[in-house]
């Protein structure tokens, strides 16, 4: 909570809107014991332009527009107050029962907060109004404040009910809680400051409540606010005499409080929002300069061979925002595949391996940023081209990407052919939409899927076929290079195969000539790869051919791979790579040396304090000190270094 | 279909319930006032001297209207068939002039000040907002920080700003009204640029407020669009930046349409305040001057039309959301 709290304070939006907020505040407050006069009395001529005497003029009875102002703001505000309050007790009270209990009480509470939404509350506000014999202060926040409550019974019901399948939560009902209980110590607790904001957000419609209905004329009587403010301007014709001090003031004093209430709302909603908070975060270009200073320079001997179709060497990249330390998901990786090659890359979750795919596909966005390195696709470099020439002529021309979780890659309210459509002609214009609809129906049909799905939108779709339908998607184009990213996971057997065999059947085709895969599971890999990259903490560990590295794993670590996939696994035959003790290490802080060393086994002294280099065996690379031993020879690179631990 | 008709008449039901409650409160208005509402108008209507037997019309005429002389229930029925007849009853300022034909007068200068406005407001705030949270940085702080104080410059207070600044100190537009005071309204060229100049401040005014409020809410909406996994896919299938706000405003904006409903009635409040700024002869001036003269019947009216009119968009907005977005559509119809 305190934590919280220093971190909200850290945020400029935040402390300059409450700062502002509680000047109007103190200004309404306090403005009134300090001044001698009545708001209400006359104490000069009709309409005087503002004076020393009078600050702010007088309004059309000689009344001193300060005095007004003053006492204005500290009726507006206490109506504002007082509605705010009101409507957030009984919204929170209506949406935590709701959400909580569910079932009929729910469907009653939520059937009535929709009935009051619809009706439009000024309409229930101006004839209850009407019907007042005394309309206080007070009375007014009491009835905009139960006008009001709706919206936020919502928010809270939605709120409550996700609260609800907390973990928690089962074992406060399970000791058997009263339910006023539960919801006044489990549930109201976490959304505190959801609350505050429902809080704020009312607090600024009774301020605009009371100012409608006081320029109507419905405002308190014998008091003024700043919306009887206005309307005795209106009335009394300030606007069109041109006295421009009985009206602005009122009006600017009204922004600055609404203001200062909605900028503090959304910044607090920048910060809860995680959503709203990444987007914030977005590096200095200086910063991220700072770290390509950091990251060592590529090593001699590491360019790839000259027929590769997709190669990077010596890639460093992380996710940089500021005031965070920066994640080093990607710290010097070397690749080449081969046309007619299919590349695994293989590593526990967390391992940098989809934000590799990320660098091979070309898609670099805020906060990831490439720090020092190349790629090439199909001999060209993708990093000198300009954002909109990438976007044309290497995205989905050269190398495609079938995403992780590709089961939301698909534009929900588009059907598959008009997605279709817009990517191809996004490549080429001069083609029409019959055109491309025809290819792609001879494509899906050719592939071995129904046509039919071209008319179906996305949610129409099994899990398996939309996967598959990504696939063909993305290979519309016969891009040279297909990244998949995970593209089998969260699907059952059946559905994996089929995968599997379209992705296979692209390469025999010849629509895509290579595939890079990745995956955290070996055996699958075993039945797709060619060849096989397995890294740890942004790093290369081992590469080799997949039958030479599963079958005679060197690093400690695919070793370890190896031995948790053969372990015996009761559910479903799933590979559990969780059998290695420990975690992988946390990206911010890399260990110096052997980023395995913690967790490995065999571990000498130099490993914690040397990054261990490439040696190589034949056409076999691992990174590991102990291979020296077994008489393999580093590659011929002098002064490799790791990047430095814990720098920036 | 089946289901779809289902959607719809449950939507109704709910409707015409919080119609039957709007239609209660506005029965319920005059017979608050304490006191019998009649002789209560009816003095506070008639001063002067007034010849005893039109007195005793005037009485009789209320007397009748609002059925005092019967039980509450059936009061209530009256009043409901009287309204749906048409019979919006009588006028206390303007005796004997009827609700309805009053209300008739100033309908047609609302709708074409607010229906304009509000659709072009929408249109304008939603592209603004989802441009915002695609692009993000700079722009999207901008936007935002500019769409807050536009926001929250009350609607009133923004009239009163424009028309001080474009009416007042620089006599671009004229100061106020429908028309050029003394003219009759007809369908002739002259008259309808007269209108159209004295239309264009309002106009302003409620457009500018509305574009705020919709930015914000549309940007709010386009930011969880934004970081969806769609909008990465395409960006990797090298879609164009327009093409991908275009689907982020086609999702955005489904859910910004009820978003836009249930927010009308904020912008009609807005928009009735604003119309006394400009002493535009619309509903809200007429609510103005009813209110001042605590007229009753005219006020009632007034209400009743307000609520009609935002429930039926509301409903029609439910629909339209219903058979425009193909999930809700599969929703309905049982599919996954
Ligand atoms: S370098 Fe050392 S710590 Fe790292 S894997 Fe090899 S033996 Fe283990």
């Amino acid at each position: 909570m305190g934590a919280t709290v220093r971190m909200l304070f850290a945020s400029r939006r935040f402390t300059l809107s409450l700062a502002l907020l509680l000047a109007v505040v103190a200004l309404g407050l306090l403005g009134p014991l300090v001044s001698s006069r009545d708001p209400l009395l006359m104490s000069g001529g009709m309409f005087e332009a503002p004076s020393r005497e009078h600050w702010l003029g007088t309004d059309n009875f000689g009344r001193d527009v300060f005095t007004q102002l003053l006492y204005g703001t500290r009726t507006s505000l206490y109506v504002g107050a007082i509605a705010g309050l009101v409507a957030t007790a009984i919204g929170v009270a209506v949406g935590a029962l709701a959400g909580y209990r569910g079932g009929w009480l729910d469907e009653m509470l939520m059937g009535l907060t929709n009935v009051f939404i619809t009706i439009p509350s000024i309409v229930i506000l101006i004839l209850v109004s009407v019907s007042l014999r005394t309309r206080t202060a007070t009375i007014m926040g009491l009835v905009i404040g139960l006008t009001s409550w709706p919206w936020t019974a919502r928010a809270v019901r939605a709120q409550t009910t996700s609260l609800k399948t907390r973990e928690h939560m089962d074992v406060a009902r399970l000791s058997g809680l009263s339910t006023p209980r539960i919801i006044l110590f489990e549930i109201l607790p976490f959304m505190f400051s959801y609350i505050f904001m429902a809080f704020i957000l009312q607090f600024f419609g009774g301020l605009m409540s009371e100012a409608t209905l006081s320029m109507l004329g419905l405002g308190p009587f014998q008091t003024v606010s700043l919306g009887v403010m206005l309307q005795w301007a209106l009335l009394w014709e300030a606007v069109r005499v041109g006295a421009w001090w009985a009206f602005l003031p009122p009006v600017f004093f009204l922004t600055v409080t609404s203001f200062s209430l909605m900028s503090l709302n959304a910044s607090m909603d920048e910060f809860f929002n995680p959503r709203a908070r990444d987007r914030s975060a977005r590096a200095g270009a200086r910063a991220v300069a700072r770290l390509r200073e950091v990251a060592p320079h590529a090593e001699a001997g590491d360019e790839p061979a000259p027929d590769a179709l997709l190669a990077c060497w010596q890639l460093h990249a992380a996710y940089v925002s500021p005031g965070l330390p920066p994640v080093w998901a990607v710290n010097g990786v070397s690749l080449a595949v081969r046309p007619g090659e299919v590349l695994g890359i293989a590593g526990e979750s967390g391992c940098g391996k989809t934000t590799l795919a990320h660098l091979l596909a070309c898609h670099l966005e805020p906060p990831l940023y490439l720090l020092k390195g190349q790629i090439r696709v199909a001999g060209r470099d993708p990093l000198t081209l300009s954002p909109e020439r990438l976007r044309r002529e290497v995205r989905g021309e050269l190398v495609a990407m079938l995403p992780q979780g590709a089961l939301n890659a698909l534009n929900p309210t588009r059907r598959v052919g008009a997605l279709a459509v817009d990517v191809v002609r996004e490549h080429h214009p001069e083609l029409t939409r019959r055109e491309v609809l025809d290819q792609a129906r001879r494509r899906f049909e050719h592939l071995g899927l129904p046509a039919a799905v071209l008319d179906q939108y996305p949610h129409q779709l099994s899990g398996g076929m939309k996967q598959r339908v990504v696939a063909v998607l993305s290979t519309l184009l016969n891009p040279r290079v297909l990244i998949a990213d995970e593209p089998t996971s969260a699907l059952d057997v059946t559905s994996q195969r089929a995968v599997l065999d379209l992705l296979r059947r692209l390469l025999e085709e010849g629509i895509i000539q290579s595939v890079v895969f990745i995956t955290h599971e070996l055996p699958l890999l075993q039945q797709v790869a060619h060849r096989i990259a397995v890294m740890y903490a942004g790093r290369l560990v081992e590469t080799g051919r997949v039958e030479e590295v599963l079958a005679g794993p060197q690093h400690p670590y695919t070793q370890a791979l190896v031995r948790s996939v053969l372990a015996p696994e009761p559910r479903r035959g799933r590979a559990r790579v969780e059998g290695i003790p420990g975690a992988p290490p946390d990206l911010r802080e890399l260990p110096q040396g052997c980023a395995f060393a913690p967790r490995c086994g065999v571990a000498l002294d130099r490993c914690r304090v040397e990054v261990p280099p490439r040696f190589r065996s034949g056409d076999r690379d691992a990174w590991c000190w102990r291979l020296l031993e077994e008489g393999w020879l580093p590659a011929p690179v002098a002064g490799r270094r790791g990047l430095p631990p814990g720098d920036g | 279909m089946r289901t779809f008709r289902r959607y719809v008449l449950a939507k109704a039901g709910w409707y015409l319930l919080a119609l039957l409650l709007a239609m209660a409160l506005n029965f319920s208005l005059p017979r608050l006032i304490p006191g019998n509402p009649v002789t209560v108008i009816v003095s506070r209507t008639v001063s002067g001297d007034f010849p005893a037997e039109s007195l005793e019309r005037i009485y009789t005429t209320y007397v009748r209207e609002f059925g005092l002389d019967q039980p509450v229930h059936v009061q209530f029925l009256t009043y409901l068939a009287g309204v749906l007849r048409g019979d919006w009853g009588t006028s206390f300022m303007l005796y004997p002039a009827k609700v309805r034909d009053l209300i008739g007068q100033a309908l047609p200068w609302t709708l074409a000040l607010q229906v304009p406005s509000i659709l072009v407001g929408w249109l304008l705030g939603n592209l603004l907002g989802a441009v915002a949270a695609y692009t993000g940085g700079r722009l999207d702080t901008g936007v935002l920080t500019a769409s807050l104080l536009f926001s929250n410059i009350p609607y009133y207070g923004l009239a009163i700003i424009l028309l001080y600044l474009l009416a007042v100190q620089l006599p671009l537009f004229p100061t106020g009204g429908g028309y050029t005071f003394g003219s009759l309204p007809n369908l002739s060229w002259t008259f309808l640029a007269d209108a159209a100049r004295h239309h264009a401040l309002p106009f302003l005014s409620l457009v500018l407020v509305s574009i705020g409020g919709q930015a914000i809410g549309m940007r709010e909406m386009a930011l969880y669009e934004v970081s969806a996994d769609y909008v990465q896919y395409g960006k990797m299938l090298g879609l164009s930046d327009r093409k991908l706000i275009r689907y982020v405003f086609r999702n955005a904006s489904l859910p910004q349409i009820t978003g836009m409903a249930l927010s009308l009635g904020t912008m009609v409040a807005g928009a009735l305040v604003t119309e006394m700024v400009f002493s535009y002869p619309g509903i809200g001036s007429l609510l103005f001057t009813a209110i001042r003269q605590s007229d009753y019947p005219l006020i009632q009216g007034i209400t009743l039309l307000v609520s009609v009119a935002v429930l039926l968009a509301n409903f029609l907005a439910d629909l339209l959301y219903g058979l425009v977005d193909p999930r809700i559509r599969a929703a309905q119809r049982g599919e996954r």
